[in-house]
C-alpha cells in the first residue's frame, strides 16, 4: 500500500503529525478534507473571492510552515481555524475602513427579535439561497465568524470560543444575534 | 454548560438547510495545487537541510584553512616588490656533511628522528635569516657552548628540536662547518636583498654609512648591471 492509501484511515492529527514527520501524501489528504470548507468561510469573511484566494494560500502555508511545531494538543480542526481566526484578524486590521460601517451595526443588537422560522418553501428559493449569502456578508465580523465556525467548519461551541478566544457564552449570544439578523433579512425578501 | 435550546436549535436549523442548499464556492483546482506543491517543496528542503548537516562544519573549516593558507603565504609575498619577479635563492647543497668523529653526540636517536634531525638541520640552513646566522657565529664561545640541559630548560622545546639546535650549534663550532655556515650565511643575505631594487640600495647605503666603500662600490657596480634603466643606477 502507498502512503495516499495507508493516508485516509488516519484521523486529522495523525495525518499532521505524518506531514510534519516528512510525509507529504498526507498534507494532501488533510488538503482534500478541509479546503472547500475553508475555502467557503474565508470566501464568507472576505466577501470577494480575489482576497479570498490570497488569503487561502496563505493560511495555508501558515500550515505548512508551522508543521514543525505542531503537537496535537487540541483537534487540527481547532488548531487549523485558530489559524484561519488569526489571519483574518490581520486582514480585518489592514481593511478596518472598509469594514467601519459593517463593525458599527455590530453594536445595536437590541433591534432584533427572535423571528419565527422559515417556511420550508422558501429553503428551495434560489433568489432566498443568494439573499443568505449575501446577508451573511453584511453581518457584524464577529457574528458572522461565529456563525460560519459553525456551519462551515462544524466546530462547537466550545471550540469556536477556543478559536476566537473567547467565551462560551459570549460565542452562543454571538450565535444567536447572527441568526436573528439572517432571519430578519431573510423574511423582507420574501 | 447550556446548549442552545429546542426552539432555538430547531430556528438553526432551517437557515442551516437553507444555507447547505446555497451555492457552494470551492477553492480554484491550480490553487490548490500550488498549495500542495509547495507542501512538498517545503519537505524537500527540510530534508535536504537534514541530509547535510555537516554542510556548515565544511564551510567553517574551509574558510579557516584558507584564512591560514593567506596568513602564512603573505609574509612572503611581502619580500618581493610589486611586479618584481621573485628571485629564487641558490640552492644549497644537500650533500652529506663529513664525518665529524670528534663531535660528542648527546644521545643516540633512532633512525627515522636521524633522519628528520638531518633534514631539519639542512632546511634551517636554508631557511634561517641571516642576520640569525651572523649572530650565532659571532656570538662569545661561552654563550654558544650551552649545555644540553639548559638548553632544555631555557627554551622548554621538544626534545628533537632541543637537540637539532645544540647540533647546529656544535656543527658551527667545527672550523670547516663554520666556513660553510657563513657562506650560506652569506649567500642567503645577499639573495634576500638583492630580491627587491629597493632592499638592493638600502644595503648599499648601509654599506656606505659604515665606510665599507669597497663593498658599496661592487654592490652598486653589481646593481648597475641588474637595473640598468633604474634611476638609482645613474647615479
Amino acid at each position: 500500500m502507498d502512503a495516499a492509501t495507508n493516508a485516509a484511515g488516519l484521523s486529522d492529527e495523525e495525518l499532521m503529525c505524518a506531514y510534519r514527520d516528512g510525509e507529504a501524501a498526507c498534507f494532501d489528504k488533510l488538503y482534500q478534507r478541509h479546503a472547500s470548507s475553508l475555502y467557503r468561510f474565508v470566501v464568507r469573511n472576505a466577501g470577494d473571492e480575489q482576497h479570498a484566494n490570497e488569503l487561502f494560500q496563505d493560511i495555508w502555508m501558515r500550515v505548512i510552515n508551522s508543521r514543525a511545531r505542531y503537537v496535537p494538543t487540541a483537534s487540527f480542526r481547532t488548531w487549523l481555524f485558530s489559524i484561519v481566526h488569526n489571519r483574518l484578524t490581520d486582514y480585518y486590521r489592514a481593511q478596518a475602513r472598509r469594514n467601519a460601517r459593517i463593525e458599527a451595526a455590530s453594536t445595536d443588537f437590541e433591534q432584533f427579535s427572535d423571528p419565527d422560522p422559515l417556511p420550508g418553501e422558501a429553503l428551495q428559493n434560489t433568489q432566498l439561497q443568494q439573499a443568505l449569502i449575501r446577508e451573511i456578508g453584511t453581518l457584524p465580523r464577529v457574528q458572522r465568524e461565529a456563525f460560519l465556525l459553525k456551519e462551515e467548519a462544524g466546530l462547537s461551541l466550545d471550540q469556536i470560543a477556543e478559536v476566537v478566544g473567547s467565551s462560551r457564552e459570549t460565542i452562543k449570544s454571538r450565535l444567536r444575534y447572527a441568526v436573528a439578523k439572517l432571519r430578519t433579512a431573510l423574511r423582507e425578501e420574501l | 454548560m447550556n446548549e442552545p435550546n429546542a426552539p432555538e436549535r430547531q430556528n438553526a436549523d432551517d437557515l442551516r438547510e437553507l444555507y447547505r442548499a446555497a451555492p457552494q464556492p470551492e477553492p480554484p483546482v491550480a490553487l490548490g495545487d500550488d498549495i500542495r506543491q509547495a507542501a512538498r517543496d517545503s519537505l524537500r528542503v527540510s530534508a535536504q537541510r537534514g541530509a547535510w548537516p555537516w554542510r556548515q562544519g565544511v564551510a567553517v573549516a574551509a574558510v579557516l584553512v584558507l584564512s591560514v593558507s593567506i596568513l602564512l603565504l603573505f609574509p612572503r609575498e611581502q619580500l618581493h616588490a610589486p611586479g618584481e619577479a621573485p628571485v629564487q635563492p641558490p640552492a644549497v647543497s644537500d650533500a652529506p656533511q663529513p664525518a665529524q668523529p670528534a663531535a660528542p653526540v648527546p644521545e643516540p636517536l633512532p633512525a627515522p628522528a636521524a633522519e628528520s634531525k638531518r633534514n631539519a638541520a639542512g632546511k634551517t640552513r636554508q631557511e634561517a635569516p641571516p642576520a640569525a646566522a651572523r649572530t650565532l657565529l659571532q656570538a662569545p664561545a661561552d654563550e654558544r657552548s650551552m649545555d644540553s640541559s639548559a638548553a632544555g630548560a631555557v627554551v622548554n622545546i621538544p626534545r628533537e628540536t632541543a637537540t637539532d639546535s645544540r647540533t647546529l650549534v656544535e656543527e658551527a663550532e667545527q672550523p670547516d662547518v663554520a666556513d660553510d655556515v657563513r657562506d650560506d650565511a652569506d649567500v642567503l643575505e645577499k639573495s634576500y636583498y638583492r630580491s627587491s631594487p629597493e632592499l638592493w640600495i638600502s644595503h648599499i647605503e648601509r654599506l656606505l654609512s659604515e665606510g665599507r666603500f669597497a663593498d658599496a662600490k661592487r654592490e652598486f657596480d653589481a646593481f648597475k648591471a641588474q637595473h640598468p634603466q633604474h634611476p638609482y643606477a645613474a647615479r
